[in-house]
This record gives C-alpha cells, structure tokens and sequence, in this order.
C-alpha cells in the first residue's frame, strides 16, 4: 500500500496495515459514494410550509438527527459520520418535496473548547440563564430556544449511536457516555468529543474548521502518556481515525471543479502561548506523523512559526512538506501577533489566532468573517486609465495618485455594498440594526457571543464580526505601473498616450515593445524600485480599508488574495503593460505574475516581504512551487528549512510551499486514473489534482517552479 | 575575452560576468536571512585556484564580513597559496581523482603527488577538509584505490569524511562548445548499487562515507 509522495524519500509507515487499508479505501472515495446514495432526508410534514423560518430550521435539524443514517467502520476508533451527501455541497440536508430549503455555513472555525473541557450540557445552562432576561426581544427569545433544540437534536442523534456501538463497539460506547455531554477526562474522549461535535456540524451541512487541534488536546494526551494508560502508538491510531474519518466526503468520480477537497478543515499547529513558550507538543508531532504517513490533503494545516521554533518541529515540518501536495503551509506567527494586536485586537485573543479554512487569519470561536474580493488590475486597466482610451498623465505619481483614488472608491463600494446585505439602506448600518437572516443555530451555539447577545451567527451574534476586503491581481497592478513608469516616463521609449494605443492594440505590431516590457525585473526578483511600489499600493489600501473600520462593532480589514479567481478574471482583462497579452492568467494571492519570478525562490521571498504584511490583518499568502529534486535527502530538509526561517526573519505573513514536478502534474493530465490520490496546493486549499478543471490544472503547472 | 565583445553578430559568448569581490560579497550577503549564521559562500569552478590571489583576496573578505567558507578544489596549485587558504576558508571539498600515480597522469595529464602534498600540507595548519572521490568504473573502482583512500583519511587529522560519486558525462557540451573532443566514456558511469558496495567497504575500513547522488 503506498500514499502518494513527490519525494525521492519513502513515506514512513507506523500504522498497522488494516488502518492503512482503511485509510486508502477512504481516499478513493468509498465513503462519499456512500453519502451520495442517501443525499438527505425528504421531510414529511404536511404543514412544513406554514412553519416560520426557525421552526422550519429547527424541525430539519431534528429530522437529520433522527434519520441520518449512522456508519461505524470496523477500523474506527471514534464514532459520528456526516453521512447526508448534499452536505458535501454545502446544503442543510433535509429537502422539502425534492427542494433544498436553506444554505449553510462554511469558513469559520468554531469553539470545541467549551464543549470538551465542559460538555454540551453547561451550553444548557448558559441558555437558561440568558432565558431569565425579560428584555429579550420576541426573536431573541425564539433564538435561544432554537440552539436548544439543536442540543435536543445531538441528544438524539447521540443515542442512535450509543445503541449502534454498545455491542460492536464496546470502547467507543463507554466513551460516548461521557462525552460530548460532559467533559472529556482523558485523551480518547477528548478525541472522541471534538470529532462528535465536528461530525455532527457537518453533517447538519456545514463546513466548519478545526482551528489549534494540539492546544486542545495536547493536556489530555500528556496526562495519559505520564501515567501510562495511553501509548504513543495507541494515540497515533486514535487520532488517525479523526484523520481517516476526514476524508469521508472524497467522491469516487468527482466531476472537474476547483478541486474536491476545500471544505476548509483547517488545523492550526504550534506557536507561543501567553508567556511566549512553544506550545507545540506531542499531539503536534503525532498530526505530523499521520499526514507524513498517509498523505491526507483533507485538512490543510497551517504551522505558527516564530524566531524560536524548536528544531524538532522545524525539521519535522521540512520532511512532511518535500513529500508534496502542499498539505502543511506555515504562518509567521510573530507578524500575525503584532498585526492582530496592532488592529486592536485583545492578546489572549490575537494570541489564540487560527484561520477560516483557508488561510485567512480570525479568531476561533468567536468570529464572523466573509471577505470580499476585487480585482485590482481590472480596476486599473479599465477606471484609472479608462479602458486605455483618453487618459493623459504627465507623471508617474499623478498616475499612481489617480490609481489610489480609485482603489479608495472601490473599498467605498464595498463597504456600501455589505452595509446593504447585513444592516439596511444606512451607510453605518452593519454596526447597528442587523437583518433578519437565514437560521444557522447548530454554528450559532458554537461561537461564543451568540448565546450573550442572543443573536444568532448572521445577525452580528458573535464576538467579532469581520468584513474583510481583499485585493487581488497585486502583482499584476505593481507591474504595470512599474512598465509604465520606466517606458513612459523613466526611460522615454514611448510616450504615454502612444503606450496607451498600443495596449488597446493588445500589442499588436509591436513585438520589440512588448518583449522589452517583458524583460523589466519584475515583483518576485527582489528589484527594490519595484518592490517600494508594492509596498506602497499595499498600504495604501490598508488606509482605504481603515477609513470604514470599526464602525460599531464591526471589523473591516485588509486582505490579499486570488483564490484561482485569477482564472475567472483573465477574460476580463485587457493587455498589461508588463508584456502580457488580453486574457492572460495572471499572478495569484500575493504571489509574483507567472514567468517574472526569475531570480530564485529567496528573491521571491525577499520581494513580498518588503510590504509591512501586518497591515494586512486577514493575511497576504505567498505560494512557491519547488521542484521535488531540489529537496531530496538531507540537503533538501536544510534548504526547506532555511526557506521557513528566512521567511520568518524576513516578515512574512503566510507561506504555501508545494514540491511536485510539473512533469508529474501533466503525467497526471495524461493518465488520470494513475494519479487518483495526488494532491495539490490550489490556492489556500488543497484538491485532488484529477478533480480540477483543465483550466485549473495548467494554472498550477504553470506556476514557476523553483530550485532552491 | 575581446573576441566576444567585439563579435558583430554576437556568436561568441561570454559564459560569466565580471563582477568586484564587494558586488560579489554584496549579492551573497542578500541571502542572510536564509542561511542565517552558519552558511555563507562556496567557491566552486572551474578550478577557483586557477586565480589563486583573487580567490585567496575574495575568500579574506567574506570572513570579514562573518560568512563561512568553502572551497571546492582539484588541489593542483602553487604550496605558496597554503597558508593563507588555510586562514580564510572553513572547509575544503578536495578532489582526490586517482591514488595511484601513473593512472593519474595517464588520465589527467599530472602527477597526484603536488595534490596530496597540498592536502596533507593544508591539514598540518589545521585546515578542514571533505575528500571527494570520482569513481570512473573499471579504471578505479578497484580495491586498491579505495583502500589508499581510507589510509589518506586516516592520516588527515582535520578529515570530515569521503565523498563518492559516479562519473557523469556533464562535460560534454562544455567540449563542444569549445570544439574540443570529448575524451569521455559512458562505460564509466558506476551503478547506484555498485556505489553502496564501494560505501559499505569504505565503512567497514572505518571511513565516514556519503554517496552523491
């Protein structure tokens, strides 16, 4: 049985075979076949359509909980499956006459702290109390009884189980008569406690992220290695069935997409704690360990890096990224902690940051987040210089003033536009009255602030509700400007209306032009002219972004990012003045343009670290693409890990490396079935590389890919 | 070098720039945050002693500025050059090609014996050597090399360890673009398994021995 690997190095093998089997059988899709074949349950209740929304919501939920249908694999060590197959694309479960009813909620990690080291139960007791309040509004009472009935839903759910595994299963009964009930007391249950509550959100349609899955466990995993009632072993078999369950929605035959594998199961790793100590522990390692093993791509891990990582964790990270798919992408914790706290974040909050699913920074738990994205080039291209046509400029600061002014409009806009989805017609409204919203109670009692305020997730319920704007075609805008700057106005090759012509032309008839253009050194090449004019439009953005935020209780923050939109985008953009043509895939996240990173992988690095990246406060993503060769053996490990550390020291936000050979991504074009279970980074998530469209694939063969 | 600059149709080409040692050491530094305190700069070539001042001049400047040093180095040059190698450079990757002399000569044209003299010479002062060895099959891949091999490692006191690898046939185009014939054989290439024998004997004669792939 081998998993995947880009690496010359083998992958280590330390489960037993049957859980290696297992593990396999996952992968290529047995579960999600499974799923797809009991979709969701038909409600059947005459008068479902008189029900208002929250009944409606309420009553699907205790009808999943009833009905879904209960799987335990002989191999499993923890119990709880989302079995309904319209989860798998994000749909509450339980259709009417054949009619999905509701959407449901993905990019948020939620709380499974309370739920672990208290039980389900103290939830009761909170929403009793609140329940005592007799200024509660009709809604807000209404509310509070819906996230009980979600409890009452798990309860049942719950007992369905007990009743399964009570013959079969006999560990994982007594288990569950503690948890997730009440709280966990030793590792097994705490395992067995975040992955019930995990397994029952999903499978009631949403996506949640795990967040810092070591910080929550490690304590329990400590306490039963010291006393000797737990082996490492036993451990790593415990949390491989967490993993291995992971995958239970990886289809057989997943139709083309932007990849199968995004639905953002995020694990966070590492990082100080309030005292500054390295938290990483064995539940670190052991995670390692199994997606070392298996090469599971269904939750991307993020490792918070900092000046003082322990070797160990360095090297052990280094080995697990050279085997590829880009499963395990680092963050430098040291910038995010003075960016959070800097933006006004409280420390134990900043302290305790994760991610959404992808890569973007929030504060488990506690947080809404949506972003909202916008392309920067398109908006140079076609308001700043007007489609090409009419717009003289006499220098190059009257230029970028210009540019700057529009990017100010466009963060302007958004902010009104957001304004108008969750508050009402007022500029001010987010932070004010919210709108009524569509129910989402089993993620409402999972973040914190929704039972305090009795609101739910939508309606501003939790702590920190954040709006991020994010900017995208970065690379693409600096570069342009930067070719203006030099041809027109720098080097005179050209004057500026003619350059105009020639780029509504597309180029046409000017070859020489347009591959001096291409020849200019680029962001990515560690060029400090123009890399000052990078850092400069990032910042400026930040400011854009600062004159909205805040209002109320209500976070506006900058971001960078693409997410494959760079894809969707390039038909709508024309000739750049870097030397591309209309229609070009540009450059994506805060990655340099395709083809301009021609200096080395530590010129890229250097580039993208010359922005202050702490205003960016949901984050700027860099993604490298190494050849496998060049991390082969011990050389490759030192040069992995003087990447990260140099990344770290540089100031960078967050780094996605991904070692596979653009040889192999087109062996894989070729025979499909070959390559069933190779991975890739898209862009923030990570896909089976077969299940992505042809656009998609040659968007990631066409990232440059480096020797270190 | 003229030729090149004044070729109208630009066929002849310069491979390289020149470049100040402080542009060099300048562009090398830009890495820092990389390498961090521990790494720093390798000479390689060509042969870099083919220049001895300026690499000795190059090699005083980097330590200047903290960098760690090192050299690779077929070891054929002037005893002269020693002392102050020695001073400026933290490790030395000596090629040893062949033990035995008359093979030596017939192969490279010179004798092994300066090499060796040089290497135990840079030895005594204290430098830091890696000896690496060109196995070329069927010409020394015989016991006896090997062997003299592991007593030359035994001798140095300030060895890290042998370095094996196979011929390779890289050279070729740098041939042709000279317009050179290329003396090469492909026979030579020495197997993957072949070089961990030739390994496992070098261990069992107490040798430190990696394989370069």
């Amino acid at each position: 049985m081998e998993f995947f690997t880009s690496s010359d190095s083998k992958r280590p093998v330390r489960l037993p075979a049957k859980i290696r089997r297992w593990a396999d059988e996952s992968m290529r899709g047995k579960y999600g076949e499974e799923a797809m074949k009991t979709p969701d349950i038909e409600i059947e209740n005459e008068h479902f359509n008189e029900y208002d929304d929250l009944d409606k919501y309420d009553f699907m939920v205790t009808e999943i909980a009833k009905k879904a249908p209960l799987r335990v694999c002989e191999e499993e060590l923890i119990s709880g499956s989302a079995t309904l197959g319209a989860a798998i694309g994000h749909v509450i479960p339980a259709y009417f006459k054949g009619e999905k009813i509701f959407s449901s909620v993905s990019h948020l990690t939620i709380d499974y702290e309370t739920a672990l080291r208290f039980g389900i139960d103290s939830y009761r007791q909170k929403i009793a109390e609140r329940l005592e309040d007799k200024t509660l509004s009709n809604r807000q009472t209404r509310f509070l009884k819906s996230l009980l009935n979600v409890i009452s839903a798990m309860r049942i759910y719950h007992q369905r189980y007990l009743e399964k595994v009570e013959k079969e299963k006999p560990e994982i009964y007594r288990n569950l008569q503690q948890v997730p009930f009440h709280p966990a007391r030793n590792f097994h249950e705490a395992v067995q406690s975040v992955w019930f509550v995990f397994s029952f959100v999903r499978l009631c349609g949403n996506w949640p992220g795990i967040g810092r899955l070591d910080v929550l466990l490690g304590d329990y995993l400590k306490r039963d290695l010291e006393s000797g009632i737990l082996t490492r072993n036993r451990a790593r078999e415990i949390l491989a069935s967490f993993f291995i369950k992971g995958t239970e929605w990886i289809l057989k035959d997943t139709p083309p997409s932007n990849g199968d594998a995004q639905h953002y199961q995020n694990i966070i790793l590492a990082g100080t704690d309030m005292q500054g100590r390295e938290v990483a522990n064995e539940v670190t390692y052991l995670v390692l360990d199994i997606v070392e093993e298996l090469g599971i791509s269904d939750f991307p891990i993020t490792v918070r890096l900092h000046e003082n990582t322990p070797e160990r964790l360095l090297r052990k990270v280094s080995k697990v990224m050279r085997h590829g798919g880009g499963v395990v992408a680092v963050y430098n914790e040291t910038l995010i902690l003075k960016s959070l706290t800097a933006y006004g974040y409280p420390s134990e909050d900043a302290q305790n940051f994760a991610n959404d699913g992808c890569w973007e920074v929030q504060i488990p738990g506690k947080s809404f987040f949506i972003y909202i994205p916008f392309d920067s080039l398109a908006l140079l291209q076609k308001k700043t210089l007007n489609g090409y046509r009419n717009r003289e400029f006499s220098s190059f600061e009257s230029l970028y003033e210009a540019y700057v002014s529009d990017l100010n409009d466009q963060v302007k806009q958004i902010y009104e536009s957001i304004s108008q989805a969750f508050g009402g017609p007022e500029i001010n409204a987010p932070c004010g009255e919210w709108k009524t919203a569509a129910p989402c109670s089993v993620v409402s009692l999972f973040e914190r602030g929704c039972i305090e305020k009795a609101r739910s997730y939508y309606e501003g319920g939790p702590e920190y509700n954040v709006f991020s704007p994010h900017i995208g075609g970065v690379a693409d805008t600096v570069n342009s400007l930067y070719a203006i700057k030099k041809l027109v106005f720098d080097e005179k090759k050209i004057s500026f209306a003619e350059f105009m012509d020639v780029l509504r032309e597309n180029w046409r008839g000017n070859d020489l032009l347009r591959s001096y253009a291409a020849s200019l050194h680029y962001y990515g090449t560690d060029n400090e002219e123009v890399d000052r004019i990078y850092a400069a439009l990032l910042h400026d953005f930040a400011l854009a972004c600062r004159r909205w935020d805040k209002r109320g209780n209500c976070f506006f923050p900058a971001g960078v990012s693409t997410f494959g939109r760079e894809i969707g985008w390039a038909q709508n953009r024309l000739a750049a003045a870097e030397g591309t043509r209309a229609g070009a895939v540009l450059a994506g996240n805060a990655s340099p343009s395709p083809g301009t990173d021609t200096e080395g992988v530590t010129a890229v690095i250097r580039s993208y670290c010359r922005a202050d990246l702490s205003e960016m406060v949901t984050g700027a993503a860099l993604d490298l693409k190494i050849s496998p060769q060049a991390l082969s053996g011990e050389g490759g490990i030192s040069s992995l890990k003087s990447l990260l550390r140099g990344f770290v020291k540089l100031g960078g936000y967050f780094l996605q490396i991904d070692a596979v050979s653009a040889q192999t991504l087109r062996n894989a074009q070729q025979n499909p079935k070959e390559y069933k279970t190779l991975s890739v980074r898209v862009s923030g998530w990570n896909a089976r590389f077969i299940t992505l469209t042809r656009e998609w694939q040659d968007m990631i063969i066409g990232r440059t890919e480096q020797n270190v | 070098m003229r030729c090149a600059e004044s070729c109208p149709t630009g066929a002849l080409e310069i491979q390289g720039i020149r470049m100040r040692i402080q542009n060099i050491l300048e562009e090398a530094e830009k890495d820092r945050a990389f390498y961090g305190k521990t790494g720093g700069i390798t000479l390689s070539g060509g042969e870099p002693m083919f220049h001895g001042e300026k690499t000795i001049e190059l090699l005083k400047s980097a330590k200047s500025r903290g960098l760690h040093t090192a050299m690779e180095t077929c070891g054929y040059f002037d005893e002269k050059f020693i002392l102050p190698l020695v001073g400026n450079t933290d490790l030395f990757l000596w090629d040893i090609k062949d033990t035995d002399e008359q093979r030596h000569r017939k192969y490279t044209g010179v004798s092994n014996r300066k090499i060796i003299d040089n290497l135990f010479a840079a030895d005594r002062l204290g430098g830091k050597t890696l000896i690496r060895c060109i196995l070329l099959n069927g010409l020394n891949t015989d016991g006896k090399h090997i062997e003299k091999i592991a007593e030359i490692y035994h001798a140095l006191k300030n060895c890290r360890g042998v370095e094996i690898f196979s011929y390779r046939q890289y050279g070729e185009s740098k041939y042709s673009a000279l317009g050179i014939p290329y003396g090469g054989n492909k026979n030579w290439s020495v197997t993957s398994d072949h070089l961990k024998e030739i390994r496992k004997r070098l261990l069992a004669l107490g040798v430190r021995c990696s394989i370069n792939r």
